[in-house]
């Protein structure tokens, strides 16, 4: 599967806030967007989501513009993991992953047996089995945000699209889901598109990134063509330095200068 | 139980009883409040006579009792428990299903404006005496008329249907009705339309006739399938709207059903009984700590619940005291301490 967009400019009544987006997603891609707060991230993200209109530009998959689709039928192409958030009644772990098959039941429908051991099954592929029946508000933000992943799988879509997955998370739990991802992009196949503050999470683990404003283009390219100390200093206006850690792989970290 | 297991409840759930029982034990709990309800009021009929008189309708059977017990139970009783199982059951289904619909556990069916329109379409029918059936009839109409202007009024804005000012939207239009029956209050006849007025607006049964059911059975019964068929739907609702769509769903379809459905049956439980207050706030509440927060549960946990509370309140209403107290009055006055000390413990309720 394939999603493109193509010259999409995005933002609210009167205010384009992102213009001219070029970008291509493949099956098997882990795309990681960067970009410092406020350039919009959010906003492209909701835009190709349909959760808000685009002033411009057109968003196909597989070739077809996806313009007259019908909520259901964009579910079960890409599926969202929105920031882990407390709703505002206890539901268990288990029915907050069969919500993710909503998109295959229609609105007067309640999920089949079938629907449900989908939702077993991912519950069980992501590790959560021991937390099925615990109310979702009391397991930590990391479980939460994996629920949420696994509801999204749940969804069967062609591509994941999340926002910050590992903002709120602490170090073990950032390194834990973000290894979850890699494994199912490599077992499922799945195009995922993840936005991050960490440019080393791109450096690690994406095979594409690419790079909002500020009032700048957005470009792409392999995370040793973006994440470099030229576009990092100017992009987030700050001094970093590029430190290698093997062969192939740099990170990044603040420079020296920047520590004293 | 198909239902439930189709909904993700198996029977080899760690917890005893499963839901699917636990459904079963309410639904089992109204035939005996029923029974029992028939030998409660001023003149006492043994629970076996009314059976007798019931089975009566249908079966030939030799008759022992008197006559008068038969008038009592078929044509003052009767109607009487039937209003009350559907009175509870459309107000806390409703009740369940906008709280959902508006993540918000502190909603109750009225939230946008039904009650208030009710009450001023009743106010309205009594002041230029239309008679039992015409004011049932307008209650309903502008029960109606008032949430379809809550609905109406957002579309002059560009604020679009969030929840938020679709609840505060509901707020000024329950206001706008509000001041609407108090105009009508202040030029009706303080003699016999105001008390009238005042009368029904508390919420009585008193006066309730077959008809009066068969009427509302209707709307509450049809409110009732619709709201069932979308109760799973609700749950993701209560996600908020973004994430709903991500997910898939056509919130705007949905969220109009769950309005439509629940005002249906809150406008026709009003139009028979007056404003039976509480009920859709605090049954809800009571039903979730018993049967868990997935609203496939919840539905028909929350419509079971409120049917048996209706009964068994209006079953006080009638024998408390000498004189008949309102129901409206007698649900506040139960409702309203019960619903604080859910609040003191709303932590393990909600959160």
């Amino acid at each position: 599967m394939e999603i493109e967009l193509r010259h999409v400019s995005c933002g609210y009544a009167g205010k384009t806030v992102v213009t001219d987006v070029n970008l291509i997603v493949r099956s098997g891609d882990f795309l990681c967007l960067l970009g410092p707060n406020g350039v919009g991230k959010t906003t492209l993200f909701k835009s190709i989501l349909g959760l808000q209109p685009i002033i411009d530009g057109s968003i196909l998959v597989d070739g077809k513009t996806i313009r007259n689709w019908s909520r259901r039928r964009f579910a079960r192409a890409v599926g969202y993991v929105a920031q882990a958030h407390t709703p505002p009644f206890s539901f268990k772990v288990i029915d907050v992953v069969a919500m993710g098959r909503a998109a295959h039941i229609g609105p007067f429908a309640s999920p089949s047996a079938h629907d449900m051991a989908i939702a077993e099954e991912v519950l069980s592929a992501i590790g959560l089995r021991h937390l099925r029946d615990v109310a979702y508000t009391r397991i930590s933000g990391g479980e939460r945000q994996l629920v949420l992943i696994a509801r999204a799988l749940a969804q069967q879509p062609g591509f994941l699209f999340m926002d910050e997955p590992t903002s709120n998370l602490d170090y073990g739990n950032q390194v834990r889901v973000l290894t979850h991802i890699l494994t199912l992009i490599r077992r499922q196949g799945l195009g995922v598109v993840m936005t991050t503050h960490n440019p080393n999470d791109a450096l690690l683990y994406a095979s594409a990134v690419a790079i909002m404003g500020p009032g700048r283009r957005f470009i792409t390219g392999s995370p040793r063509q973006i994440i470099t100390k030229d576009i990092l200093d100017e992009r987030y206006r700050v001094s970093v330095q590029m430190v290698p850690i093997s062969e192939h792989i740099s990170i990044c970290v603040p420079a020296r200068d920047a520590q004293s | 139980m198909k239902d439930a297991d189709s909904v993700g409840f198996p029977p080899r759930s760690s917890t005893f009883p499963t839901l699917a029982a636990k459904l079963w034990i309410l639904a089992a709990a109204i035939p005996i409040a029923v029974v029992l309800s028939f030998a409660i009021g001023r003149i006492a009929v043994s629970p076996t006579t009314a059976m007798q008189i019931l089975v009566s309708r249908i079966f030939e059977i030799p008759k022992n009792w008197p006559e008068q017990a038969e008038t009592i139970v078929l044509v003052i009783r009767l109607p009487r428990i039937g209003a009350a199982l559907l009175i509870g059951l459309g107000l806390s289904a409703a009740g369940a299903a906008f709280q959902g619909l508006f993540r918000n556990p502190l909603v109750s069916p009225d939230i946008l404006g039904v009650s208030a329109g009710a009450g001023f379409g009743a106010s309205l029918g009594i002041l230029i005496s239309l008679g039992p059936m015409g004011v049932q009839a307008l209650a309903f109409g502008c029960g109606l008329l008032a949430v379809l202007s809550t609905y109406v009024a957002l579309r002059f804005g560009r604020a679009g249907e969030t929840a938020l000012i679709l609840i505060l939207s509901g707020i000024i239009i329950g206001a706008l009705f509000s001041a609407f029956i108090s105009a009508i209050k202040f030029v009706a006849d303080p003699d016999n339309t105001l008390p009238a007025i005042t009368y029904w607006l508390m919420g009585s049964l008193s006066s309730v006739d077959a008809v009066d059911v068969y009427a509302a059975a209707g709307p509450i019964l049809a409110g009732f399938i619709l709201l069932m068929s979308l109760r799973w739907n609700l749950n993701i609702m209560a996600f908020g709207e973004g994430e709903a769509r991500s997910l898939g769903v056509n919130t705007r379809l949905v969220r109009s059903a769950i309005i439509f459905a629940a005002t249906l049956m809150t406008a026709a439980t009003v139009a028979i009984s007056g404003v039976v207050g509480l009920v859709g706030l605090v049954v809800p509440h009571i039903a979730r700590a018993y049967v868990g927060p997935n609203f496939s549960a919840l539905i028909p946990g929350s419509a079971l619940l409120g049917a048996l509370f209706v009964v068994l309140m209006d079953n006080l209403a009638r024998s408390l005291f000498s004189s008949e107290l309102p129901l409206g009055v007698l649900t506040e006055i139960v409702g309203a301490p019960f619903f604080l000390f859910l609040l003191s413990r709303a932590g393990q309720v909600w959160a």
